[in-house]
């Protein structure tokens, strides 16, 4: 070190001079200035080590005081899934989910009971005595509910109200916006959000949404500040629904069905629209009608889908079953003419008695099914006896479910040949014995609109989005066996009984039934009793649709035939239905634009 | 020496600042997505609810309602006319003669 420049010559080496002239030393020294800067070193990284560990102590394991404060400052909150909705075949949405507002109060908050409630009451238009009596009811509760779900209008005026105490709690609702159109179909979820009838049911695990979470750090005024890092679980909505049904040949069904109902007092009905090529139900209507909005006050016999949940016996709107499965097995020429006697009573072979509702004495097969002959019909039969009238009948789908899927389908009721009596062979060709749901007469019906091809009804899109694979359909009839039916059936609607279904704007083919109710209690049939149907299809060169209208008990007095009391809102219902789907009328079939659509004229 | 350990030091707390700033940049940000995604969410919930109103205003039985009180009616672009006769003609195929 003495070699070294010295750092402090001699004159500089002077002490510094205090105030007031004295003198201190400082000392200067190497030594001393590494020492004070070794010092210095060990004492900040002292300190910093310190504070390193403070902040791993807190991090680990805080002191419950420091604990219980940071909890304070997390939330979580859970993050709502949504439920599928349920589309119509265009995108309509026929029930979804959404937020809806409970209305609460915190009687902590408020100060005076009387002139809170007069505010609100006045405010949102509620009784304030009502919420006065809320308030009395529960006084130690924090959370009075005071309308458990909130309107939009209600939701709207209580932004522009600022009273302490009053707040709103959202929570999930489904809601139905088209009301009750296809109200059985669709069903309804409970409080819990599970489905519990209809689609909702059926479907349930497809649409049911998964929630998700989320954790968040607040400031000291509750505020969100951030996510804590690693605690937010994203929310999975659930699978949209597309249907098959139209929502506006629905509203089509509905309006008909219950005009129908009404017009002739009648006890209930159902209308089914198919299109008999792909097996895609269209509409689905049931009256009296159901809105899923308001299932928990509802009657749960209106809930029902009597569609495929109820059976009846067919009566006349079988025998175009019958008759097309005879004709194919050749048990009857086109040609032949069959006597149904001139008195309109037959004895069959069996010895039993039948009557026509009036005597069409020498017809022909065709004329048997035009005139809707129960002498006709039965004469054939027999010489087809009753395997095969069983295998017929077994063939077209009856006795078993359809295998739509929907919730409560049963299958009808074919009885097992074993079972058959005397009287089998002539009852069943003219709609007895047998009992079928009106999916199941549709479904039936639509293999001689498309050519003898029995399919699967299915209320999910065949093509398109959404679409399930349907299984390949039974061939069931020869297709010219199907064709020609389909005339014969055309001179039904015109000549027979179905003129009251005969439109000016397309060529329909149909049957239809008035069949007497069984009385179960006394047996035989009620003479005031009928379930009036009416089944038809259109166009004829090219069927798009199948519509079968059945209307439960109407009023006898006010008229009781099926042609009569279903045949109108079954034509009415094509004519709208093929207008809207823009299939050309008989008047512009030849104009170039194959697809006309409907427009507006005053 | 002195000069390398204020250098040192103030390095350091330049370098602490930097972080105290990124940390800082970063719980804005996370607030900051916290406030969007509130909003989203808020949104997402809007979006239903006008799904529903949209859907229940242009429901068909509200349109029918609607050209009803407008006084139009859908009707067909031709001319209808009468019905003509069936035109089921006699099916002649020889398999069905017994």
């Amino acid at each position: 070190m003495s070699d070294e420049t010295p750092l402090y010559t001699e004159a500089n080496s002077q002490p510094p001079l205090r105030p007031g002239g004295a003198v201190t030393e400082v000392d200067r020294s190497p030594a001393r200035v590494l020492l004070v800067g070794r010092v210095m070193i060990v004492l900040i990284t002292v300190v910093l080590l310190g504070l390193v560990g403070r902040v791993v102590q807190l991090q680990i394991s805080p002191e419950e005081r420091l604990a219980d404060k940071v909890d304070s400052q997390l939330s979580t909150k859970p993050l709502s899934g949504r439920r599928g909705t349920i589309l119509d075949r265009k995108g309509r949405v026929l029930a979804t989910t959404r937020i809806a507002n409970k209305l609460f109060v915190d009687p902590m908050l408020i100060v005076d009971h009387s002139s809170f409630s007069e505010k609100v009451g006045y405010g949102l238009g509620y009784d304030p005595v009502d919420i006065e009596l809320a308030l009395a009811a529960r006084p130690k509760s924090r959370y009075v509910v005071l309308d458990r779900r909130l309107d939009d209008e209600r939701t709207q005026t209580l932004q522009g109200l600022d009273l302490p105490g009053l707040a709103t709690d959202p929570f999930l609702v489904r809601d139905y916006p088209q009301g009750q159109l296809a109200g059985q179909l669709i069903g309804f979820v409970g409080a819990d959000g599970k489905g519990l009838e209809g689609l909702e049911q059926l479907y349930n695990k497809r649409i049911t949404a998964t929630d998700g979470r989320v954790r968040y750090q607040r400031d000291a005024r509750g505020r969100a500040l951030w996510v804590d890092s690693g605690n937010y679980q994203k929310p999975k909505d659930g699978e949209n629904l597309r249907l098959s049904i139209d929502a506006v040949i629905q509203s089509f069904a509905e309006t008909s069905l219950a005009e129908a109902v009404e017009k002739y007092n009648a006890q209930a009905g159902q209308i089914v629209v198919i299109d008999p090529n792909t097996g895609e139900v269209l509409a689905l209507a049931n009256y009296p009608s159901f809105d899923p909005t308001y299932f928990s006050t509802s009657k749960p016999e209106l809930r029902r889908n009597r569609v495929v949940t109820d059976v009846f016996e067919p009566g006349s709107i079988f025998k175009p079953i019958i008759w097309s499965a005879m004709t194919q097995l050749k048990a009857a020429d086109p040609n032949e003419r069959i006597d149904t006697t001139t008195t309109g009573v037959h004895r069959t072979s069996k010895g039993r008695r039948l009557r026509d509702a009036k005597p069409h004495g020498l017809i022909t097969w065709d004329e048997v099914l035009i005139y809707s002959s129960n002498i006709g019909m039965a004469i054939v039969a027999e010489r087809v006896g009753a395997e095969k009238l069983h295998e017929a009948m077994v063939r077209f789908g009856f006795g078993k479910p359809t295998g739509s899927g929907l919730p409560g389908e049963v299958g009808g009721v074919v009885h097992p040949l074993k079972k058959w009596t005397h009287y089998s062979v002539t009852s069943i060709p003219m709609g007895q014995e047998v009992s079928v749901t009106p999916l199941q007469m549709v479904r039936a019906f639509s293999v001689i609109a498309n050519g003898g091809v029995l399919l699967t009804p299915t209320v999910t899109p065949v093509l398109g989005p959404g679409s399930e694979l349907t299984p390949p359909g039974e061939r069931v009839l020869d297709q010219n066996v199907a064709d020609y039916t389909r005339l014969v059936l055309r001179r039904q609607v015109v000549e027979g009984g179905g003129q009251k279904a005969n439109s000016k704007l397309y060529d329909l083919f149909g049957k239809s039934g008035t069949a007497q109710l069984p009385n179960f209690k006394q047996g035989g049939y009620y003479q005031d009793r009928y379930v009036s149907s009416y089944i038809a299809g259109a166009p004829l060169d090219s069927p798009r649709l199948v519509v079968g209208c059945f209307i439960q008990q109407p009023d006898k007095s006010i008229g009781h035939y099926g042609g009569i009391v279903s045949g109108p809102a079954v034509m009415q219902i094509m004519e709208q239905s093929l207008m809207y789907m823009g299939v050309p009328t008989n008047a512009n079939k030849d104009a170039q634009d194959p697809l006309r659509p409907m427009v507006m004229s005053r | 020496m002195f000069a390398k350990l204020l250098t040192a030091l103030v390095l350091a707390v330049l370098i602490g600042t930097a972080i105290f700033n990124l940390r800082q940049q970063r719980l804005e940000l996370m607030h900051e997505i916290t406030v969007l995604h509130r909003q989203m969410n808020r949104d997402r919930q809007a979006t239903w609810d006008a799904q529903v109103r949209i859907a229940s205003q242009t429901s068909p039985k509200v349109l029918q309602e609607a050209l009803a009180r407008a006084g139009l009616t859908m009707e067909p672009a031709l001319t209808q006319h009468e019905p003509g006769p069936a035109s089921a003609e006699p099916y002649v195929d020889a398999s069905y003669e017994r």
